[in-house]
């Protein structure tokens, strides 16, 4: 379980979190809306070590977490853009996740997982499509053997049935007791696998709750910070 | 004809071998080191040295000798100075980094070694010859032609074969989400450091074998290394083993003609093949 109290984290000067705490449990998806630069990818950047500037408490199976060692404390990203090492090989990819860790994920059962990868394999990741990249970026990050898996904007660009394909893996991947902190600009198909949902707004939580019955429309204040 | 094709083969592949080092350094690290040729040359003090201590050593001690203390210092010369050089978002700073390295390096070759020219006594080796299929053949050049393709099979197979080499070319990509997959981005680096530190001074120690060097002689083989590196592509191992062999085939093409004239040559060619990439718009 991963646990964030109070976090805030700086761009320079300019504040872009404050006051974040939520919770993601094993085994559940936390899906974290919001508008473009309301902090999303920043959470899930900081929480990968990739912002130095942070301040606040963050704790992972009740141990204090320390971002700037996500890797072994098992904590994966799948970033926004998938940004793939653009020189190897599919399967190159994903063994640079196999280090370390031990556990399931095996390149046999992510090969498994994703099928296409497996006839892809010594394809580099500029010859594949957006959806192969993209389950090439979930490989990779689910190689380290992780505990908690963040996602941003896993869905960005895709088509809508391998958008289906996509969260079907996240749904295998949860079932085997992994916490997925997701980001998804569609709030609906984010809120329908996931059991919490926290919407930021500037930096802020602006809602934040169970996800069941959560729609665009019922967000709209805690989105957009005007009056519902 | 075909001793003329050995040659060229012999002197290209030993150019490669020189400039794998610097496509290594800017292939992965990102840093134009111009330090490279001090270091070729300091393999071949190395070597000059180990021998004159203990003459009877073989060969491949020599060359182990040369590459461990070459890749030694471009380790720590990595870790303690150019690492950090490397965080200023100017490459300029650590490109000027490596210019006062070289600089420390010639001098300190120039006050414990001297200015003479020196050169890697091989024996025997030097004049004898083989024949191979109703061809003689000179040893030392036939030594030296396996030990830089060796050199490259070796170092294809860690870049492309290996779990480490597979860390170097991630780090070379995207070194920030190499850092967050758990890779220790810094001791990459360092190794990389060592390798292109190392390949050097083996490229230094064929050199000693065939001709003297001196603390001044690093400036000639940087410019080579440079040429051969933006002929045969930045970090391209294969290209670059391709470019060594084809200049050093116009050198000794044109030493034919020009006994005199043949690294003009080779720096004509050089700068033909830039004009062809930007009339062509291939110049990037």
């Amino acid at each position: 379980m991963l646990r964030l109290e109070g976090v805030g984290a700086f761009h320079g000067q300019a504040r872009a979190l404050e006051g974040v705490s939520l919770t993601v449990e094993s085994g559940q998806t936390h899906a974290l809306v919001g508008a473009n630069g309301a902090g999303k990818s920043t959470l899930l950047r900081l929480l990968s070590g990739l912002v130095p500037d942070w301040r606040g408490t963050i704790t992972l199976d009740g141990r204090p977490y320390d971002p700037r060692h996500a890797a072994a404390r098992g904590v994966a990203l799948v970033p926004e853009g998938r940004l793939l090492f653009d020189s190897l090989t599919v399967e190159e990819n994903i063994l640079i996740g196999q280090r370390g860790r031990p556990g399931p994920w095996t390149l046999a059962a992510l090969f498994t997982l994703f099928p296409i990868l497996r006839e892809k394999r010594h394809s580099r990741p500029g010859d594949l499509s957006g959806g192969q990249q993209q389950m090439v970026a979930i490989a990779r990050a689910l190689a380290t053997n992780p505990a908690v898996l963040l996602c941003d904007e896993i869905a960005l660009g895709l088509a809508p049935k391998v958008v289906d394909e996509v969260y079907a893996a996240l749904s295998q991947v949860r079932a085997q007791g992994l916490a997925v902190l997701l980001v998804d600009q569609d709030i609906a198909r984010a809120c329908k696998d996931a059991a919490q949902v926290t919407c930021l707004l500037k930096g802020r939580v602006s809602h934040q709750g169970a996800a069941a019955g959560v729609t665009a429309h019922s967000l709209r204040a805690a989105y957009f910070g005007v009056a519902a | 004809m075909i001793e003329l094709l050995f040659q060229g083969l012999t002197l290209g592949a030993l150019y490669g071998l020189i400039g794998a080092g610097l496509a290594l350094s800017y292939g992965i690290l990102r840093v134009v080191n111009l330090a490279h040729g001090e270091f070729i040359t300091l393999g071949a003090f190395m070597a000059v040295g180990l021998v004159a201590a203990q003459a009877t050593l073989p060969l491949p001690v020599v060359l182990a000798g040369a590459f461990g203390g070459a890749a030694l210092l471009g380790a720590l010369m990595q870790v303690a100075f150019v690492e950090r050089a490397m965080s200023f978002r100017d490459p300029m700073v650590a490109m000027l980094v490596t210019f006062g390295l070289a600089v420390m390096i010639r001098n300190g070759m120039l006050e414990t070694l001297g200015a003479n020219l020196r050169g890697l006594d091989v024996g025997g080796l030097a004049q004898a010859r083989i024949e191979l299929a109703g061809q003689s053949f000179g040893l030392l050049p036939l030594v030296t032609l396996g030990i830089a393709a060796a050199a490259f099979a070796v170092l294809a197979g860690l870049i492309f074969r290996t779990q480490f080499g597979r860390e170097v070319r991630a780090v070379s990509d995207r070194p920030d989400i190499a850092a967050m997959m758990g890779i220790k981005v810094a001791r990459v680096h360092a190794l990389v450091a060592a390798l292109s530190a190392g390949l050097a001074a083996l490229a230094g120690v064929l050199l000693a074998m065939r001709a003297s060097v001196s603390p001044f002689s690093g400036v000639a083989h940087l410019l080579i290394a440079f040429e051969v590196v933006v002929l045969g592509g930045i970090g391209r191992i294969r290209g670059v083993l391709l470019a060594g062999l084809f200049l050093g085939m116009v050198q000794v093409i044109a030493q034919r003609i020009d006994a005199n004239a043949g690294m003009l040559y080779v720096h004509l060619t050089f700068f033909l093949a830039l004009v062809f990439r930007a009339v062509t718009g291939r110049l990037s």
